[in-house]
């Protein structure tokens, strides 16, 4: 027989991430909450790039192609 | 006094256990993608590119790091090399959005195709959750 009383459980335990999602959208299209512009938009855009990009940079510099890896592989 | 036996029969699979992390899951996906799939208002057509463009980056951020993750593990779950196509490939696809918030689909598209070929199927298949959650996105936020 089907345990519903483990799945309202978990389903509970699983609300308040959702019901923060739910609050972000919100927040977004709230007419009180500070309205986004394109310049936010794209500010956003080049500074998720660059941070990223910068962590990427750094993992290859720390596993260079050219060294023989752990596993035992030969760098590309 | 009459008794009942209340234990419940063995099972080699938590049905439950698992009928709940799909609810869940369900849940999750479906309010997230369209918490992601729509937009501010306020934004014109190029910030809502811009804005969509950085919602794709994040989610390649998410394939990326669980890579990188998977390779720091012991013993490795993904080669050195193989992180290291999906590190290049990541670098490739963001640069590839930053430069054309508004074009860069069909790239990203081929290039997660050539990448799907460079990794071996059983590599592939621990990165395939977070392979689904960048198709989904590119589709729920692209036209």
């Amino acid at each position: 027989m089907t345990d519903y009383t483990a799945i309202a459980t978990t389903a509970i335990n699983a609300l308040p991430g959702i019901l923060a999602l739910l609050k972000a959208n919100h927040a977004q299209q709230n007419p009180g909450a500070p309205v986004m512009t394109d310049a936010d938009a794209l500010r956003g855009l080049n500074d998720a790039v660059f941070s990223t990009v910068a962590k990427d940079d750094a993992w290859k510099a720390a596993h260079p192609a050219n060294a023989t890896s752990a596993d035992g592989h030969a760098g590309a | 006094m009459r008794t009942t036996d209340r234990r419940r029969p063995h099972r080699t699979i938590p049905y439950d256990g698992v009928l709940a992390l799909l609810v869940n899951f369900g849940i999750a996906v479906t309010v997230g993608l369209y918490a992601c799939g729509s937009h501010p208002p306020t934004l014109t057509p190029v910030g809502t590119a811009a804005y969509h463009a950085t919602q794709v980056v994040k989610a390649l951020d998410v394939l990326r790091d669980a890579a990188i993750d998977a390779e720091a593990q012991t013993p490795k779950l993904i080669s050195t090399d193989n992180t290291r196509k999906i590190v290049t490939f990541h670098e490739a696809a963001v640069k590839a959005i930053h430069a054309s918030p508004g074009g860069w689909k069909p790239t990203v598209v081929a290039a997660l195709a050539q990448l799907q070929h460079d990794i071996l199927p059983a590599e592939w298949s621990r990165l395939l959750p977070y392979v689904s959650l960048v198709k989904s996105l590119i589709e729920v936020t692209t036209p």
